[in-house]
């Protein structure tokens, strides 16, 4: 049992965005370098978070209080970013493939996004999926007939093409100054995260279920604003 | 990388010594772009044939680039001449469909040609064609001589290229004359260096990372595995003399980790400060003989010890005969395909075990011990590199000087991580461009047997790579020969049929003397820097030899690049980076990850730097700092909060 819900899980969690970045971003040398960047600045981001947890002595067994700074700091990272690219767009576009599309910036975000998602992914669940090795099961606290590694998984997965649907939409609105998507990204980032909360609720029976679907439910509402954005961005365009 | 080569069309005179001087720069590219494209392309293709001949375009300014319409397009395919792109990437990229057209075009050349040389002759083609190989004969003896020495397996297929290939490769090229250059194509010949230079940096951060992150993740492999239970982990060097217990105190451990590390890094001191010495004096041959040592005690003592370890840990029944027999293969094979010939990849797989087995062997020495000599290495690095009287610049600064050959050797070392990285779309080019890579070697041969026999002794040592030679050490010629093969074949296989515009021939002198001396100093520093680091490290590892301590030379590193040939990245940068995250990994995965990508970032951020001051740099000191602080700052503070996060399943 332990290998194959190593597998699983790890296929689970990372495959869809494994995916995605061995066809989309890694033949692309900018794009690879791009996410390694952006990977850099989530991480600085969980830092600062965590430095301030540490420090946060009485609250630190306060999850919702956690969350506020964390999502906070990572939205404010993601505005850094989005200067720095924008700053080095110009390069960038350069030495793009093809210097003059409009969709280069949807591809640097996308890439971004990538970055930010892939690291979330690893930090937050590599710990669980090493532990799924080993020779017993945890299992989820709301519902206990599945384990808490699938259902971190899952989670995970979701999380991760999150990040990237945030990254381009608030790409969009920042270049845009268009605050509605700005605070769409911030809202659901703290929406999706409050969600997981229920994983572990004691009070609601099948209250991951709950977070999962709700969570899906917001990525696809996520996906659809982008989708409607670049298609905007290509009927301006031509 | 291609706005190089140009520099190497005025190649021979500014190399002082002949030892692998780029004399026929031009035939040589072209033979080597040619032959490729004409294996590749399906024979019975009658498409644009008549396009062939007379699409001598010159300048390039009032031709867009073919696949993506820039201007200017200052690169034009080396076989048929007739398309331009404004960079490699869009050759490639356009090379699908450019193929067979291209094949055509040559053919068609081809054909031209040789009527022209039949009507000349005035009997045929016959004739022609034999009087041809006559020429060609005596010199040709010993160039397949070489060959048969260098590149046994290619040769037939060389032949065979041969065969068809000379013809239009041996093209008299007519000089062309260039247009003076107004200010604003000036300008925007600048804009499309610049450009050029960017791409270059990229894709040389590209092809650097790879080799990074699988020599990261084969040491992180190894402490995993020895962290299974084995008795066998590497221990404490003999060097050291403090050594670390639970018990003893910050300050005890502060102070004895400082003097372990000292001790340590006083050796490496020693030792580059002995193998500047022994380079410019010319000791190579010593130098050499280090290497060989350290490489196979290294390959064979510490893959001893990690075999053990496996064996160990996964529970392996081997008896001892079988043991040494694949260890015995597996150390020679190492020597072999390092010191003298062997396929790329197996090259390039060898370097990056052997980076891991020394870091996995740096991994013995005790924490605080390891923290302390990345830290004093960071400020080693810095010192030896940028000082004026740094001893890797110095060393940089005498293999500019002395222009010497066998340093190559040295370099070769290091140059041929980059050059392994197959160009992504082309991979499949490469077989015949190495081929062509021997062919044209021949035909430069013919051409000037002198420059040949020079030539040889590197040749040798450097067949795969010899394409590249002839591209890179055109290009820069003042660095060393060998070095740049290897260089340049990196570059060399992701460009194989460009030749850059201005390369083709010598005639665009002009333009080439330029850029060469734009980018002289850089090519000096990078190239002779890099190189030179590296073999400095090595030199030093082998000093050391077997691990502990040692040698780990330290990095010094630098990545360098120049235009054509290459970023360099020293075997000590890889050693150094795999050795912070191995002790990363002792403690956490999420450390490990963190310290991984703090480490990729820190490269990063050096290759940029490289790209604005465009001279030697140290690779360490950006890269172990970061790696460093997330290195505490996630021990200390976000291993805990993932702690109290993970089981609650919360994710933020």
């Amino acid at each position: 049992m332990t290998l194959l819900t190593f597998f699983g899980c790890a296929l689970t969690a990372y495959g869809p965005s494994l995916a995605i970045f061995f066809g989309c971003i890694a033949p692309n040398a900018q794009l690879v370098i791009l996410m390694v960047s952006s990977a850099f600045f989530w991480l600085l981001s969980l830092l600062l978070a965590s430095a301030i947890w540490f420090m946060a002595k009485s609250s630190q067994q306060t999850f919702t209080s956690t969350i506020i700074y964390t999502v906070l700091l990572q939205e404010l990272f993601r505005w850094f970013l989005f200067h720095l690219i924008s700053r080095a767009e110009k390069g960038l576009n350069m030495v793009a493939h093809h210097p003059t599309s409009k969709f280069n910036r949807s591809g640097y975000a996308f890439a971004a996004g990538l970055g930010f998602g892939l690291m979330f992914g690893i930090i937050s669940f590599i710990t669980q999926l090493v532990q799924s090795l080993g020779p017993g099961v945890l299992m989820c606290a709301s519902c206990p007939s599945i384990s808490l590694y699938f259902i971190s998984a899952l989670t995970t997965s979701l999380l991760i093409l999150h990040h990237c649907a945030w990254m381009m939409i608030s790409f969009t609105g920042f270049t845009l100054r268009s605050y509605a998507r700005i605070l769409w990204v911030i809202l659901t980032h703290y929406g999706a995260s409050y969600l997981t909360l229920l994983n572990a609720s004691k009070t609601i029976s099948y209250g991951c279920a709950y977070s999962l679907a709700a969570n899906a439910a917001l990525l696809i509402a996520s996906v659809i604003i982008v989708v409607a954005d670049v298609r905007n961005l290509h009927y301006k365009s031509s | 990388m291609s706005s190089p080569a140009p520099r190497g069309a005025a190649g021979p005179s500014g190399l002082p010594s002949s030892t692998s001087s780029p004399s026929p720069p031009a035939a040589r590219d072209n033979a080597t772009a040619a032959t490729p494209q004409r294996a590749n392309a399906p024979p019975g293709q009658t498409a644009n044939a008549d396009e062939g001949p007379g699409q001598d375009m010159d300048d390039g300014e009032d031709q867009p680039c073919q696949s993506c319409g820039a201007f200017p397009a200052r690169f034009q395919c080396s076989a048929c001449q007739s398309v331009r792109y404004c960079s490699q990437e869009c050759q490639a990229s356009d090379w699908r469909i450019h193929y067979r057209e291209c094949a055509e075009i040559v053919a068609a050349l081809k054909e031209e040609q040789q009527d022209s040389e039949a009507g000349r002759v005035q009997s045929g083609e016959g004739v022609g064609l034999d009087r041809d190989s006559n020429l060609r004969a005596s010199p040709r003896r010993p160039s397949e001589g070489s060959r048969t020495i260098t590149n046994g397996p290619l040769d037939e297929e060389a032949e065979n290229v041969r065969a068809t290939a000379n013809r239009p490769r041996r093209r008299p090229r007519e000089p062309r004359r260039r247009p003076q250059l107004t200010p604003e194509q000036r300008a925007a010949y600048e804009e499309a260096e610049r450009i050029a230079d960017m791409k270059f940096y990229m894709l040389q951060i590209y092809k650097i990372i790879k080799p990074v992150v699988v020599c990261i993740v084969l040491s992180i492999v190894w402490v995993k595995i020895s962290l299974g239970g084995s008795d066998y982990r590497p221990t404490q060097s003999s060097y050291t003399v403090f050594k670390e217990t639970p018990t003893s105190t910050v300050s005890q451990n502060i102070l004895g980790s400082l003097a372990n590390a000292g001790i340590i890094i006083g050796q490496i001191v020693i030792v580059t400060i002995i193998i500047v010495v022994l380079f410019k004096r010319g000791h190579i041959k010593v130098l050499i003989g280090f290497f060989m040592v350290v490489v196979a005690m290294l390959l064979g003592f510490m893959g001893y010890i990690l075999l053990l370890n496996l064996i160990q840990v996964m529970r392996i029944p081997l008896d001892y005969v079988t043991m040494v027999f694949a260890l015995w293969n597996f150390s020679v094979v190492g020597l072999i395909s390092v010191f003298w010939k062997g396929p790329m990849w197996l090259q390039q797989v060898y370097l990056t075990v052997m980076s891991s087995l020394m870091a996995f062997s740096l991994t013995g020495l005790a924490e605080w011990t390891t923290w302390m000599l990345l830290a004093l290495l960071v400020v080693w690095d810095l010192i030896a590199v940028l000082c004026p009287f740094g001893p890797l610049k110095i060393l940089v600064e005498s293999s500019r000087n002395q222009n010497q050959e066998v340093p190559a050797l040295l370099y070769t070392v290091n140059a041929v991580w980059f050059m392994a990285s197959p160009p992504n779309a082309i991979l499949n080019r490469d077989a015949n461009a190495m081929k062509e890579a021997a062919d044209s070697e021949e035909l430069r041969l013919d051409e000037d047997i002198h420059n040949r026999s020079a030539f040889n002794g590197s040749y040798s040592r450097a067949i795969g790579r010899d394409g590249g030679a002839s591209i890179s050490s055109s290009r820069n010629s003042d660095l060393e020969p060998s070095f740049n093969m290897a260089d340049g074949m990196s570059g060399r296989s992701s460009t194989v049929a460009l030749v850059p515009g201005p390369g083709h021939a010598n005639m665009e002198d002009r333009d080439n003397i330029e850029m060469r001396e734009r980018s002289s100093p850089r090519d000096r520093h990078g190239d002779g820097a890099g190189g030179r680091h590296t073999s400095t490290r090595q030199g030093r590892s082998s000093e050391q030899g077997r691990s502990v301590d040692g040698d780990t030379q330290h990095g010094d590193e630098d990545d360098e690049d120049d235009d054509g040939g290459g970023l360099k990245l020293g075997l000590g940068d890889f050693v150094f980076y795999s050795v912070l995250i191995a002790r990363a990994a002792m403690f956490d995965w999420v450390t490990t990850i963190c310290c991984t990508v703090a480490v990729l970032t820190g490269m990063n951020a050096t290759i940029f730097l490289l790209a604005i001051y465009q001279k030697a740099l140290p690779a360490l000191p950006i890269s172990i700092c970061f790696g460093m602080l997330f290195y505490f700052a996630t021990r200390f503070a976000l291993v805990p909060f993932l702690a109290v996060l993970g089981p609650s399943q919360v994710f933020i």
